[in-house]
């Protein structure tokens, strides 16, 4: 049976002759590593990380796709295709915007009608065009899915309008019989007052007539109205991380020094091992 | 239906020729081939019978060939397993390494298997000493063992449920080493072992639980018996009848425990309507379920997202404390709230291994990337057994944990516990261990050597 102070101890004291004798190379090559390895990182170039909030867009009080549909589109490949044309077609006005920020791009969803757009690129402005631009593709989807309710919603008010100035025309004429026929000096009195009468009536039903399309209008106007129809927009401001997100020199110096930590270490035990051999 | 009869045919005809012919591996990979042999019937059952209705996923899943890639993966694992533990790879293991440490290593004044028995039991104790200081004995109560976990347990509990198979195979270690040695087993931790699954038995915990510790704690056991089946010695021999007799009522006492267990779970604790559905539910339908969703998604529709996945199992996942591959399986089966909402009570779906390497490289690359897993996970089992059978046990010990991350890799396809710090400082301190061990081993070897050279040196003289 393994004795197991002896057995304990004895790896024990290997480990610290190991550490002892070669004390240099274990704090040395370590500290050599670290500073090579934050020179290093000083030269990678920058990423920032940025997000935003992003609220569904709704005509007539309904979504034009569903939260779940617009985060599934925004991480698929055809949409972060599409994003990447979109940012070359206006890279001439403000610089190009590498795949890999575009790609970088993800959404989740985050309340029931929000999402969160995430991205990372090399400078804060890139992430600002990356969501603005996905935002105003989503827009365009939107309204691509959109045009035929709110092309109907729009033929609806022209009828109306049309409704309301051929009541007001007709206003406009009664009016004017009622006046003509106050004006004329007929011996029926009798005729005339029901004249009177049936022209009251017929004025009193045209008013109601337009009183009614009024408040079809309205209704009409308020399904696409702000409260009811409005865009995909980003709720607050992008948020962009004030500093890189990498690289970070403090980590990678660090990263450096404990894999040559590992190294100084194993080469220590390979050498003692060796050398008591 | 006659593809997905042979592909599973194949795959629990290789299962059975090792059960049969290689009782050692069977024993080391238990953990891994029960998983894939539930999960291979759970899938052709939703092959065959399908449509299926799943309670879980709230929809009807097959029928199709799902389980062709399934068992292609599980076949690419055991495949991996067979080279690795190469008949001439293991001779060599057995007869190259025969250092006796023992011998070499001076008299002193305790075992270590003495020093890690007192460890054990105080913990042991301690762990059944806070048990009744808590006082709700969740079997006696009617608590579910995850509320109890959340809202009674204390700090030794928590630790155990973190660490159990790790100790379980501690366990095993101790409770097998004297057989390399051909003496009898040291049935001290035997003893342990079976405190602790009758606590586990107190607790609450019903199958999953009393799976995982028995496995681990037969792995070593496996590995005396390769090391003795490679010396040309029969599992008669190293088991004589009473041994076997000894082990088969464990096995038998274990899975009555097991029975016992979840009978009492599903009739008094969740005093469950439709008992047959649901376990029928839970057999056949649950360890499938979710492979056969990514079978739908990438390779009937080709739907499939590297950069989604990457992002979700490794930068932004739901909760990054748990296995995130689970979490984003079910983001991509559930509608998301709904797959939240079952996350944040703490509950998960079952599987995740091979679903996730197909998600991360797509219908071909998946293979690739399982293919990949199946060597790692099969050489670093080939790896610990070796320190075993060769009296390593301090690498052994360090190698432990890793030993249960790659084995929960390859059940639930947990990928994020790879890029923690922690596993970072498992596998330096694993490598370490490894390093000093077997230099110092080498010091001694050379030591003995010289001495004795030097011994014969004046007598030839």
């Amino acid at each position: 049976m393994l004795p197991g102070d002896q057995y304990l101890g004895g790896l024990l004291m290997f480990f610290l002759d190991a550490t002892r004798r070669h004390l240099l190379v274990i704090v040395i090559g370590p500290l050599v590593a670290m500073l090579i390895a934050f020179a290093f990182a000083k030269y990678l170039p920058p990423t920032y990380a940025g997000q935003g909030n992003v609220r569904m867009g709704r005509v007539d009080g309904a979504e034009a796709f569903s939260l779940q549909a617009a985060v599934s589109r925004v991480n698929s490949q055809a949409f972060k295709q599409s994003l990447l044309d979109a940012l070359n077609a206006s890279a001439a006005e403000s610089g190009r915007v590498s795949e890999g920020a575009v790609e970088s791009l993800s959404a989740r969803a985050e309340t029931s009608d929000t999402m969160s757009l995430a991205a990372r690129a090399a400078a804060a402005k890139d992430i600002l065009r990356i969501v603005q631009l996905t935002v105003k593709l989503l827009n365009e989807e939107q309204e691509r899915i959109q045009a035929p309710l709110v092309a109907d919603i729009n033929a609806q008010l022209a009828s109306i309008d049309a409704n309301i100035a051929s009541l007001r025309e007709m206003r406009e004429s009664l009016s004017s019989l009622t006046k003509a026929v106050s004006e004329s000096q007929s011996g029926d009195a009798a005729s005339a007052a029901l004249r009177g009468v049936w022209l009251s009536e017929l004025i009193s039903r045209n008013e109601q007539r337009l009183a009614e399309a009024r408040a079809e209008r309205y209704r009409q106007t308020v399904r696409l109205s702000p409260r009811q129809t409005y865009p995909v927009r980003i709720l607050d401001e992008v948020v962009v991380s004030p500093t890189p997100i990498s690289p970070r020199p403090l980590r990678i110096t660090f990263f450096a020094g404990g894999i040559a930590l590992v190294a100084a270490f194993i080469y220590a035990l390979i050498r003692e091992g060796a050398r008591r051999a | 239906m006659i593809l997905s009869f042979l592909s599973a045919g194949c795959v629990l005809a290789a299962m059975g020729w090792i059960v049969f012919r290689r009782p050692a591996l069977a024993l080391i990979f238990l953990f891994v081939l029960f998983a894939f042999a539930w999960r291979l019937v759970s899938t052709f059952y939703i092959d065959s019978f399908g449509p299926v209705a799943s309670e879980q996923l709230e929809r009807s899943i097959g029928p199709g060939i799902s389980v062709v890639p399934l068992a292609i993966s599980q076949g690419l694992v055991i495949a991996a397993m067979l080279l690795s533990f190469h008949p001439r790879r293991l001779r060599e293991l057995a007869f190259r390494d025969q250092s006796p440490v023992a011998a070499l290593t001076p008299s002193g004044h305790f075992k270590l298997s003495d020093l890690a028995y007192w460890a054990a039991l105080s913990f042991v104790l301690a762990l059944w000493i806070e048990l009744f200081v808590v006082g709700s004995i969740p079997l006696f109560v009617a608590i579910e063992r995850t509320d109890y976990l959340a809202h009674y347990a204390g700090p030794l509990h928590q630790r155990l449920i973190e660490w159990g198979p790790m100790l379980a195979f501690q366990f095993g270690v101790f409770f097998a080493m004297p057989a390399l040695r051909a003496e009898s087993f040291d049935r001290r931790f035997g003893a342990l072992f079976v405190s602790l699954l009758a606590y586990l038995f107190l607790v609450g915990h019903r199958f999953s639980s009393f799976y995982a510790y028995s496995t681990f704690f037969l792995i070593p056991l496996g590995a005396v018996l390769l090391q003795k089946q490679v010396r040309g010695l029969s599992v008669r021999e190293l088991l004589p009848g009473r041994t076997l007799r000894y082990f088969s009522l464990a096995a038998g006492a274990c899975a009555l425990l097991v029975v016992v267990a979840i009978s009492y779970s599903y009739l008094v604790v969740r005093s469950a309507d439709q008992v047959g559905t649901k376990l029928s539910e839970r057999i056949l339908v649950q360890q499938g379920e979710m492979w056969w969703m990514t079978y739908e998604r990438i390779f009937l529709r080709g739907d499939w997202d590297i950069a989604l996945a990457f992002d979700r199992l490794f930068v932004d996942p739901f909760d990054p404390t748990r296995n995130s591959t689970m979490q984003f399986l079910m983001e991509l089966a559930l509608p998301v709230s709904r797959a939240h909402f079952i996350l944040a009570q703490g509950a998960a779906y079952t599987g995740g291994w091979p679903e996730v390497f197909f998600e991360l490289g797509g219908p071909v690359g998946g293979f690739v990337l399982v293919a990949l897993s199946a060597v790692a996970f099969s050489e670093f089992m080939f790896l610990i057994v070796r320190c075993f059978v060769q009296e390593r046990f301090v690498t052994c010990l360090f190698l432990t944990p890793i030993l249960f991350t790659l084995s929960i890799n390859i059940v639930s396809g947990m990928v994020n516990s790879f890029i923690q710090l922690t596993f970072v400082v498992k596998i330096v301190a694993a490598m370490l261990a490894y390093v000093t061990e077997e230099q110092w081993r080498s010091r001694l070897l050379s030591t003995a050597v010289r001495t004795s050279d030097s011994l014969q040196a004046p007598a030839t003289r």
